[in-house]
């Protein structure tokens, strides 16, 4: 089996959990007793990041090995885009899978981290096709939707997502000889061969979580029901009155998404969710309250 | 009789009735004896929202239930526009009405809930025919003017509700052969034969109440005068001094809409109401007092 098979095999075992930003071994513990597949390793939080305006970087290894050492569930970690000696380090440290992130600030605007040089498997974020299939090129084994991280609202996950099926669909309809493939392929800068199997199944090859702006467990159903295959939680868990009935709510309903009887019933009496900042009000400020960071990635 | 019939034939009993906004079963219970027809339960009103910021989300189920369990007039609640699984939450909850609103943050910025797909009667805002012509061919069993939540302004409600009985009248007169409707069916985005049977009728086939920014008896009454069958009042009843004997007079005044003697006697010695922020203010503020929710939802 290849290498990349490996790699991405590793993701699908992932589909169907939610993974969480934790800060802190005490979180980690609290986000694997309430069932996350994974947690991601962090010093701050995205939305704590947003409001920062301060250069964001990879955690300090001693910190992730703390969480790494805590639980027992994969530990991902975070690194700047196209900032390969971060990933070497977190190799090095071995954690489960690296985050090649838009939340943190980018060390090279021109190219993403070469991912296919690595054993340790990659997720990255897309906002739509020609980005998924992209950073697939490059090696990563998972894909999902930036969203707008750190805000709590989730109308940016679910543009994302939705983008991404519609290009499929209509690819699927309006491509029809080779040269409609390969102009297309050269226009989304992907060989035409990963744009081929794409369409024939329908889906991207790798699997593709939700990401960005998810705060409750309606939040989260409701991204499983437009077709992601788990969801990542960040700064809604933890800013949140009660984290860890928050975080169990979320896991129920990643995993019960269409049972609206169990949805009801895990999003009453959840106390004081993430305030959050919305969309809107980020545009309208002109960047005072945070760039768009689904706009960093190409 | 269709499904669709069920549900607009819910809508056609509110008619003529006040549904008030309440954040507990309190002042549900206010709400329920000062006369008003429905409560719509909410975790805040428009106006604390408005200066927020915050991301605004489907209140919390339980603290709807209790509100459900407190009066026996139907209870209707707020989903945010295009998440439809906070819509199952809510139809799962059993509440009489969802209203998929503006007021709180998009969830989707393209897609409004597909409102066929559920037995719950849905009610959503327009501010002018082809809005209200798509959300009805979405399913929407009933139409409020989207006015401006939260400001206790009723300039924008007078706005909507002249707005759509204009383009009916003007349309009503100038299409004239197949391929006229055709082409205006093409623009507003709907089907011709729901724009044909409102312009025979001369109306919308469902009822359309006035909503955002009625604060006194006299607002109800224009309203009404204007055409609308019946008025939602947000913040205006408990931001006032005095919000049982504001309650009742709008009741009143919505039912004597056009009895000036009545009006004058409910509208006399009401105390401090509501003092609200002024469309033009908020215009001139360039955001900065929050912003125009009307121009949400499309």
């Amino acid at each position: 089996m290849s290498e990349f098979k490996v790699k991405t095999g590793l993701a699908q075992m992932l589909k169907g959990g939610v993974i969480m930003d934790v800060v802190t071994p005490e979180q980690a513990i609290i986000a694997e007793r309430a069932g996350a597949c994974a947690v991601m390793a962090l010093e701050r939080i995205p939305a704590d990041m947003r409001k920062s305006g301060q250069v964001c970087r990879m955690s300090d290894p001693r910190m992730i090995k703390e969480i790494m050492e805590a639980v027992s569930i994969p530990v991902m970690a975070k690194v700047r885009i196209g900032h390969f000696v971060e990933a070497q380090i977190l190799e090095e440290l071995q954690v489960d899978y690296i985050d090649e992130s838009e939340v943190l600030t980018p060390a090279d605007w021109t190219h993403h981290i070469e991912k296919h040089n690595f054993k340790v498997p990659f997720v990255c974020g897309a906002k739509d096709l020609g980005e998924a299939l992209r950073r697939i090129n490059e090696g990563a084994a998972m894909i999902r939707t930036k969203g707008e991280a750190g805000t709590g609202d989730v109308s940016e996950a679910v543009k994302h997502i939705t983008k991404i099926k519609a290009e499929i669909q209509q690819y699927k309809e309006n491509l029809k000889t080779e040269s409609d493939f390969a102009a297309k392929a050269t226009e989304l800068r992907v060989p035409v061969d990963l744009l081929k199997t794409t369409l024939s199944e329908g889906k991207l090859p790798v699997v593709n979580f939700a990401a960005g702006g998810v705060a409750t467990p309606a939040d989260a159903a409701l991204l499983m029901q437009l077709g992601c295959e788990g969801v990542f939680v960040g700064s809604g868990i933890f800013k949140s009155s009660d984290p860890e009935k928050l975080a169990c709510a979320i896991v129920e309903a990643t995993t019960h998404y269409d049972n609206p009887a169990k949805l009801l019933q895990i999003s009453s009496d959840l106390g004081d969710l993430m305030g959050g900042i919305s969309i809107q009000s980020i545009n309208e400020a002109g960047g005072k309250n945070g760039a768009r960071l689904s706009e960093i990635g190409w």
